[in-house]
């Protein structure tokens, strides 16, 4: 008796825990799709029985440039960043350079305040006239993302055995060769997974972006801050933006959530 | 030509080049500013020494920064961790449909701090807001949340709750998953009650991870901005004005950039502290 009693206080928890966590998902895809008229009553309705997509054809005539800034940005700084994050990650999983001083001096700056570098950010570009481009955005983001895909790639391949290279070497494989061909195929899930990562990273990113920009290269989170002030009471629409910044990264979270908590605690915990 | 000994050097090379044009030269930059009476709408920025740090330490909206920002940490973690703990032991036992709720219960830790922010003001929204229709519901009186010098650091506080207790449940269990488990079947032969395996086993056990999740956890809450800018922008007044916050607006609201180069360096030492006991974990993990 107690042990069935348990069985459903465990389950009726974790429905709980279900419902709150979709609801606030849920309600901001409602209002996305809700007519204007509908939003806002009191009492709110919890379901429409009028669904529109007036919100959404707002958002892909208005708000396609920020998306498409958000796009760039995000893409430009995951390249960049898993290209260096993966050499230095190979050198440090491999040969140990540094010691443990450098790589954890990289680990360090994860923890690096945007605020701090943000000053002295908007005062270089200013004076260089790059402020309100995508590049002033993507500068600052590699300051987020290389030490993540460093750490990470560090962990990736570090798994790899050691004696599988060492085994190609001997069968007559240049070193180029061995990372080509042995390490590189191995280490692909890794890089995949390190590659959302920083995407996800960058395309969440605010302060950087709202310091830097000013209209023309805004990003989406910047964009969405925005309508708050410009548009007053158009909850609909924020809501068909704030759903179509969210949509992307749902989708990269189903890919990703096996390696969320190591990516989340820089490969810390497995 | 490269030798071979040199070529891991060569790897770290391009790393350690964008660092220090990205991170280190801004840092001193930042710290030189931070001796300048540096206002951007006038042309000369002459040097003061400490007098941006001397004007912020007495400027009693930065020790009401202070003050947000120790209530923010202290309700997060105070609300996050027991949360977090109990869902973890929830998600560790076998039950049906476990693959496709464990996914889900992780998904609002990835998205947009801002949309978070953005869907605070329509959950929250005092007249027509869901949360104040079913307070109604149960016969409680409306609440003016974020709109209110009263609520306005809970209602933060609920939403951070809402993205970032999975990030606890996640860590603790994999801690949880990862425990040896000799000692509990040891400690159940000995008859141990629940409670007294959850305080001298599994506590213990996962002390360095609950070590971990608290501080990567403490670190973030510190620097609280994105949620707070969307949902209160600092206010109601200054009841949500985080040091992030008021950082910022003193830089690129009133234009005081030295005096925000020395905020920023206050937060940032502040930081270091917690970044120290990080690194200490992480090393002791590394072995």
């Amino acid at each position: 008796m107690r042990k069935v009693f348990f069985q459903l206080l465990a389950y009726f928890c974790l429905g709980v825990v279900v419902i709150f966590t979709l609801f606030p998902i849920y309600w901001m895809l409602l209002t996305s799709i809700q007519p204007s008229g509908e939003l806002m009553q009191s009492p709110p309705r919890f379901v429409t029985a009028h669904p529109t997509l007036e919100h959404w054809r707002f958002v892909i005539e208005k708000k396609l440039s920020p998306f498409i800034n958000s796009l760039i940005v995000s893409s430009s700084v995951t390249a960049i960043a898993v290209l260096i994050g993966s050499l230095s990650g190979y050198a440090f999983a491999r040969y140990k350079v540094g010691g443990n001083t450098l790589p954890f001096w990289i680990l360090s700056l994860r923890f690096f305040p945007p605020i701090v570098a943000v000053v002295p950010l908007f005062l270089m570009m200013n004076k260089l006239g790059i402020v309100d481009t995508p590049l002033a955005v993507i500068i600052p983001h590699l300051i987020i993302t290389i030490p993540f895909a460093v750490w990470m790639m560090k962990g990736f391949i570090a798994e790899i055995p050691r004696e599988l290279e060492e085994a190609a070497m001997i069968d007559g494989c240049s070193h180029l060769g061995v990372i080509r061909w042995v390490t590189l195929p191995l280490v692909a899930p890794g890089l995949v997974v390190t590659a959302l990562f920083c995407f996800i990273l960058s395309w969440n990113e605010f302060l950087f972006a709202l310091v830097l920009t000013r209209s023309r290269a805004i990003t989406l989170p910047v964009a969405i801050a925005g309508m708050r002030e410009a548009h007053g009471l158009m909850w609909g629409a924020v809501s068909a933006t704030a759903a179509m910044a969210t949509l992307p990264i749902l989708m990269m979270a189903i890919v990703l959530q096996k390696y969320l908590t190591r990516g989340l605690t820089l490969g810390a915990i497995k | 030509m490269v030798s071979r000994q040199q070529v891991p050097y060569f790897l770290v090379l391009p790393t350690l080049i964008i660092l220090a044009l990205i991170v280190v030269f801004p840092m001193i930059y930042s710290l030189t500013v931070s001796f300048r009476l540096y206002d951007l709408r006038v042309p000369r920025h002459p040097f003061i020494g400490l007098g941006n740090y001397i004007r912020l330490f007495q400027d009693t909206r930065f020790w009401n920064a202070m003050r947000v920002t120790g209530l923010l940490l202290l309700g997060e973690i105070a609300l996050q961790f027991p949360l977090g703990f109990c869902i973890a032991h929830l998600l560790a036992r076998k039950f049906y449909g476990k693959r496709i709720v464990q996914p889900i219960v992780l998904v609002p830790m990835m998205i947009t701090p801002v949309v978070v922010g953005y869907i605070g003001r329509l959950l929250f929204e005092t007249r027509s807001g869901p949360i104040n229709y079913i307070l109604n519901l149960v016969g409680l009186p409306s609440l003016s949340w974020h709109a209110s010098v009263k609520t306005a650091l809970l209602t933060v506080i609920l939403l951070d709750t809402w993205q970032w207790t999975p990030f606890m449940t996640s860590v603790l269990l994999a801690g949880l998953l990862s425990l040896p488990s000799e000692p509990y079947e040891s400690a159940k032969v000995d008859g141990a009650s629940g409670f007294q395996i959850l305080w001298y086993l599994t506590l213990p056990l996962l002390k360095p991870v609950i070590a971990l999740a608290v501080i990567m956890r403490g670190l973030a809450v510190i620097q609280s901005f994105d949620v707070i800018y969307v949902l209160t922008l600092g206010g109601p007044g200054t009841a949500t004005e985080t040091l992030g916050i008021y950082t910022y607006l003193i830089g690129f609201r009133y234009w005081d950039v030295g005096q925000a180069a020395a905020g920023a360096w206050v937060l940032s030492m502040i930081l270091s502290i917690g970044i120290t006991v990080f690194l200490r974990i992480m090393r002791t993990e590394e072995r």
